[in-house]
């Protein structure tokens, strides 16, 4: 419990600072615009598709693959203050003095940040709504979807905040996050062009949209767990590593 | 059993790749002590002063808070407050907030300690206000109250007058005075007088090196080991020197003041007085001429290039 008590300290303080910002509101009003053009449009094209095609391929699954793109900008701006803001100010030592050991700070950070990005996509429940009104009834699908959403978002905040520690510069950070995701996203590109299979495989699996592609059709792998889990433990350790470079 | 002191440091070094930001020192700070850093910029204070609070490990050497190894006790981290030279200040949060916040990353849910030093620290009136939007001598003051709210017995303060206007550093010279009673104060600084005026011990550290710990009474006295009086004598009469048989003695004249200086290790100013008067001389005044760290530090940093 003290443990869990040394990360709550840490993630009600964030979250104030989230909630009080007008960044996160200029964020998620970004982000429903484009949203919510990008969900209009799929769903005046899906009048026009054939009576096969359900609203799961001509909505569901193109508007899940936009939420996980624009994310992949949106979460290394959600992250880039977390630690270099800290940097800047010199309140890491107040932290460092503390109680708390690194990855409890670091945990704090990340689950304030997972809220702020939980925040921005809870307006994308009025898509499902406006689905059950046309008589849409696949919920397992949408269920499956969020949760790859979920997984693959918290995958990229522990990029960006592991990108925040490197530096005291918050645009440095937001660019290097996006440049490490990005580097991850063009993974699937190498593991099409690879003439190779087994190392055409090895590249798709180590892809965040390998696994988040899986979840939005419904196919949730036990192997996906496991990668976003080793994911997300590989960046938590890198970001402690990053914070204990000031003893190297 | 031997005494036990508030910091303790033996052989302690620090390497970065290429300099060696503190070499090798040793020295103590007594429990109860206000205990002044003097060194020049980059002397290692800072480096010395984050070792001791455990934010950076010594490279080699032991460093002992009230007699325990820094790191591999995290819980004397609670007995310890430190004050870097930037305070580290939220600056969206509101002072009483941010205090809240320290005391529970201390893990302490108590307020008595809090409210002391908010009192302390003269901040009742600035509780419900942005850190943000506070005077540099008010931040200052509230990096001080966050250093307190858990009743440290052991405060470190990286300068902590730096930057901030004469009326500011008053103030929190007050303060410091005032925790005197209650706490063992380490504190580095570049203001000379302010040593003068709160410190007991001094320890002055020159590119890494330690080149004086002790009193600062014994420094001044190893520094300026002659004992000069300074007089006001209008009718001095030079027959008067066959008077006195001091060791070492000097006599200077410069219109009516004269300087009587000794190396005699007793104190002769009532001995002096005492026969200026009786041999017919007008004694208006007399003065002890003391040793001025800003002269020592001077000395010491100039013989250490």
């Amino acid at each position: 419990m003290k443990y869990l008590g040394g990360i709550w300290i840490l993630y009600k303080k964030e979250v104030k600072d989230s909630f009080f910002s007008p960044m996160l509101y200029i964020l998620t009003a970004l982000f429903c615009v484009i949203i919510g053009w990008l969900f209009f449009n799929y769903l005046v094209l899906s009048k026009d598709a054939t009576a096969a095609a359900s609203l799961t391929q001509s909505v569901i699954l193109p508007i899940f693959g936009n939420i996980n793109f624009i994310f992949l900008f949106m979460a290394p701006l959600l992250t880039m203050r977390c630690f270099a803001e800290e940097k800047k100010l010199n309140t890491l030592d107040l932290l460092f003095h503390s109680r708390l050991q690194n990855i409890q700070i670091i945990l704090g950070k990340l689950f304030a940040s997972a809220t702020s990005a939980l925040f921005m996509l809870s307006f994308t429940l009025v898509f499902p709504i406006v689905l059950a009104i046309s008589g849409y009834s696949d919920w397992a699908i949408v269920g499956s979807g969020y949760l790859g959403i979920i997984l693959s978002v918290l995958s990229y905040l522990a990029v960006g905040i592991f990108a925040s520690s490197l530096t005291e510069n918050q645009v440095v950070a937001a660019l290097v996050g996006f440049c490490l995701l990005l580097g991850s996203m063009l993974l699937v590109m190498s593991a099409n062009a690879s003439q190779n299979y087994i190392v055409g495989q090895i590249l798709s699996y180590l892809s965040i949209p390998f696994h988040f592609e899986a979840f939005v059709r419904g196919a949730m792998k036990s192997y996906s767990f496991i990668y976003f889990a080793s994911f997300l433990s590989f960046f938590i350790f890198l970001t402690r590593e990053s914070l204990e470079s000031r003893n190297w | 059993m031997s005494e036990i002191n508030a910091i303790e440091l033996t052989q302690v070094s620090k390497e970065y790749p290429g300099v060696n930001a503190v070499d090798n020192i040793s020295f103590n700070v007594g429990l109860g002590e206000v205990h002044g850093f003097l060194g020049p910029n980059g002397a290692g204070k800072s480096t010395t002063m984050r070792m001791i609070t455990g934010l950076i490990p010594q490279s080699s050497g032991e460093i002992k808070i009230f007699g325990k190894e820094t790191l591999s006790h995290k819980e004397v981290q609670n007995h310890v407050g430190f004050l870097p030279e930037q305070p580290p200040l939220y600056l969206n949060m509101k002072v009483i907030d941010y205090l809240n916040f320290v005391l529970e990353l201390h893990g302490f849910k108590e307020t008595e300690y809090r409210d002391l030093a908010i009192e302390r620290c003269g901040l009742e009136k600035n509780l419900g206000r942005l850190i943000g939007n506070l005077s540099k001598g008010f931040k200052q003051r509230v990096g001080i109250a966050a250093t307190l709210v858990h009743n440290p017995k052991l405060v470190i303060l990286d300068e902590p007058t730096v930057g901030l206007d004469p009326a500011a550093i008053d103030e929190i010279r007050n303060l410091i005075l005032s925790l005197k009673e209650s706490h063992t104060i380490f504190l580095s600084t570049h203001h000379l007088h302010e040593v003068e005026l709160l410190c007991s011990h001094i320890t002055v550290i020159n590119q890494g090196k330690i080149l004086r710990s002790g009193t600062l009474e014994q420094i001044k006295e190893e520094f300026n080991p002659r004992q000069t009086i300074l007089m006001e004598i209008p009718n001095w009469d030079d027959k008067w020197k066959s008077s006195f048989n001091y060791p070492e003695l000097v006599i200077e004249r410069n219109s009516g003041l004269v300087t009587f200086s000794t190396t005699e290790k007793n104190d002769i100013r009532a001995e002096l007085c005492r026969t200026l008067v009786n041999s017919g001389a007008d004694l208006l005044s007399l003065k002890k001429e003391k040793a001025h760290v800003e002269d020592i530090f001077r000395s010491l940093t100039e013989d250490a290039r």
